[in-house]
């Protein structure tokens, strides 16, 4: 059964491939010659991985395999996180922001890097030693299931919306430029083949798709620097001082007198317009370091390992990874203004990426080692988004069967595979959803949506999480209440903001002045909790506050939890 | 939650009322605080630096192309993996021992 249903995805990847091949595309996206390297090394990672997910398909045999992929080492979690973190959209938006703006795109790298410290110190170990498949579990541990995982499993929901999207526009830009496929028709490939991971595999096939395609991105990404390194002599400055030069050039030939040029030149070397007011810009950065500790996809991962102490090791590992990968991003974006900017096989006559504006590493691959290298880098890069988009949809999906399912309609006694069947029509529905919202959003710059889903985050996910496990006063009310108006209040304010406001529904001003949401939506959130849980009379409130110590001894120490997983 | 074997209640307040487990918690709580903190301080102040003095930011070093902004920019990289460094370190180290020694003595 298993092994029909993966050869008609197969069947259905490829028909929309050929067809594809021969429709109309429109807009200024520049269409490239097929590329068989590329779409050889594609497909040979995609046969590797379908053969994981059919070998993890014939293990998953219970609910717990299929969340959890039943335990993996502190290191290869590490890697799994790295590479949930290390999406497309800050492979291909980071760079190619730091080839428009220059030092910008490094604030972005420095916000998502600095989360994993907090994640580290104040809910991992705890999380671990009290959570079985996902922080709903965690989150609602003392308290009356229904409001909380209800209110975790909408937050879930919410925030793997915008972060898929980002995804599936990323893998509709870059297919569109390297394989010639129509962007309808990309976005349908990877919305397919993710089904079929999480379908198949669970959390052990995603967690593996998660782990080659970090190594190979990491290598793919040294691999490039050690190319731009040499073309500038192994010299950071000479790397600086010439991409100075390119774009004070740039700036010249835009008909800038010489010393506004050179000062246009100089501007990539410091902060400049992405922040542009400071309430904004610390209200980005909290978004973004608070946000890691409530990305649902991320938190998941904390259950693939086996105790706390592993928990903390995957945390430094990741946080490794990333850090290395981000100062990759850095080099690579300055590499690329540095190699390609003049090329107009690259950029069009204005100054602009060809094949779209998260572009710039991508055409910095071809500079670098031609196509084969293109074919290499363009392979990891779709791989990135199939494995994050995975992560993504098994946590929502999680959200939907584990939390709403099995656990608040069937009070706990689901049957386990009624649970699973859930959990499948759910993958299903959302591999659908994902295509229908790619779509509609493809203008938008992906890096931003990450940052919609980081302030989601930060201000539902995280606030709940923290007073659950660290505030003995929090109640159930407390929490789904405290938790929804942090949630509302970051959506709200987002919509109201100049970035949706202006941008998506060309309105000429914003109600919101401030590009984020979090500097206020955050405090909020926990304003909201503490009030609400201190005003709480109700019978169940004794009852939560009660249970604290009993749930502080455990996230504490662990004892009489892996029992309790062990079922 | 079905668990497999009921948890032994007795054990867990035993190890609740211990001097050494309330020692050993509060001891990690606060280090675990501190070092937060420190994260957010320093975030904080990288972000107000850019958010409130850019022409600070943009000075060359020694007189080159590279600026403060680049060098602060690689030390958060390198210090935010440093401080998860030290934090795992005297947890999965000192924090960690200190309890299986109170556990054994404790079931002994």
């Amino acid at each position: 059964m298993t092994r029909r249903l993966l050869a008609m995805a197969g069947m259905v990847a490829l028909l929309g491939w050929a067809t594809g091949a021969n429709a109309e595309i429109t807009g200024a996206i520049t269409r490239q010659p097929t590329n068989w390297t590329a779409i050889a090394m594609f497909a040979g990672f995609v046969a590797i991985t379908l053969w994981i997910t059919g070998v993890a398909a014939r293990r998953t045999r219970t609910v717990s395999d299929f969340y959890t992929g039943g335990g993996i080492t502190g290191f290869q979690n590490g890697l799994a996180m790295a590479g949930d973190y290390c999406s497309a959209a800050s492979f291909l938006g980071i760079t190619s922001q730091i080839f428009n703006d220059g030092y910008d795109g490094l604030i972005y790298a420095i916000g998502f890097l600095v989360g994993w410290p907090i994640v580290l110190f104040l809910v991992a170990e705890k999380l671990r030693n009290l959570g079985r498949f996902t922080f709903a579990d965690v989150a609602s541990y003392r308290f009356l299931q229904g409001p909380v995982r209800g209110f975790s499993a909408i937050s879930t929901l919410l925030v793997v919306s915008f972060y898929l999207i980002a995804q599936m526009v990323g893998a509709g830009q870059l297919i569109q430029l390297l394989f010639g496929l129509p962007y309808l028709y990309a976005i349908v490939v990877v919305g397919g083949l993710m089904m079929v991971y999480v379908l198949f595999g669970g959390m052990r096939a995603t967690s593996w798709v998660q782990i080659i395609k970090a190594v190979m991105l990491l290598c793919g990404a040294t691999a490039m620097v050690f190319g731009v390194m040499a073309h500038v002599g192994f010299s950071f400055e000479a790397l600086f001082a010439h991409a100075v030069a390119v774009k004070t050039q740039v700036a010249l030939d835009s008909g800038l007198s010489p010393a506004d040029a050179a000062t246009k030149g100089r501007a990539i070397m410091g902060p400049g317009g992405f922040i542009k007011d400071p309430i904004s810009a610390l209200s980005f950065g909290f978004a973004l370091m608070l946000g890691t500790a409530g990305l649902p996809h991320i938190l998941m991962r904390f259950f693939t390992v086996p105790d706390a102490r592993e928990a903390r090791k995957s945390i430094l590992w990741a946080t490794i990874w990333i850090g290395y990968f981000y100062a990759l991003t850095f080099i690579l974006g300055f590499g690329a203004i540095v190699m390609i900017s003049f090329n107009p096989d690259y950029v069009d006559a204005g100054g602009l990426l060809r094949g779209g504006n998260n572009m710039a590493v991508m055409h910095l691959a071809h500079a670098i080692g031609g196509n084969l290298f293109l074919g290499f880098i363009s392979a990891v890069a779709f791989a990135t988004i199939l494995a994050v988009v995975a992560g993504l949809t098994l946590s929502a999906a999680s959200a939907i069967s584990h939390d709403i399912y099995a656990s608040v309609l069937q009070k706990g006694a689901a049957a386990p595979q009624k649970e699973l069947r859930v959990s499948r029509i759910t993958t299903v529905l959302l591999g659908i959803a994902a295509i229908v919202l790619g779509i509609v959003f493809e203008k938008q710059n992906v890096a931003f949506m990450v940052s919609l889903a980081f302030a989601l985050a930060a201000s539902g996910n995280f606030p709940v999480l923290v007073m659950s496990l660290l505030w003995k006063g929090c109640t159930t009310r407390g929490a789904a209440w405290g938790g929804g108006i942090g949630l509302l209040s970051a959506f709200i304010l987002t919509v109201l903001s100049p970035v949706i406001w202006i941008a998506v529904l060309h309105f000429d001003h914003a109600i919101f002045p401030y590009s984020s949401p979090a500097l206020f939506s955050v405090p909020a959130a926990f304003l909201a909790i503490w009030l609400i849980s201190r005003l709480d009379q109700s019978p169940r409130a004794a009852i939560d506050k009660a249970a604290y110590p009993e749930q502080r001894l455990r996230s504490e120490t662990g004892i009489g939890v892996h029992s309790a997983a062990a079922h | 939650m079905t668990n497999a074997q009921a948890p032994d209640r007795a054990l867990e307040a035993k190890i609740a009322l211990d001097p050494r487990y309330v020692a050993l918690v509060r001891d990690r709580t606060r280090f675990s605080w501190l070092l937060t903190a420190i994260t957010v301080v320093v975030y904080s102040s990288f972000i107000s630096l850019i958010a409130f003095d850019k022409p600070f930011m943009a000075r060359p070093i020694a007189g080159g192309t590279t600026t403060i902004a680049v060098a602060l920019g690689a030390a958060m990289l390198i210090g935010t993996i440093a401080i998860c460094a030290v934090y795992v370190r005297r947890a999965n180290g000192e924090y960690d021992a200190r309890f299986a020694a109170l556990l054994t003595e404790l079931t002994a």
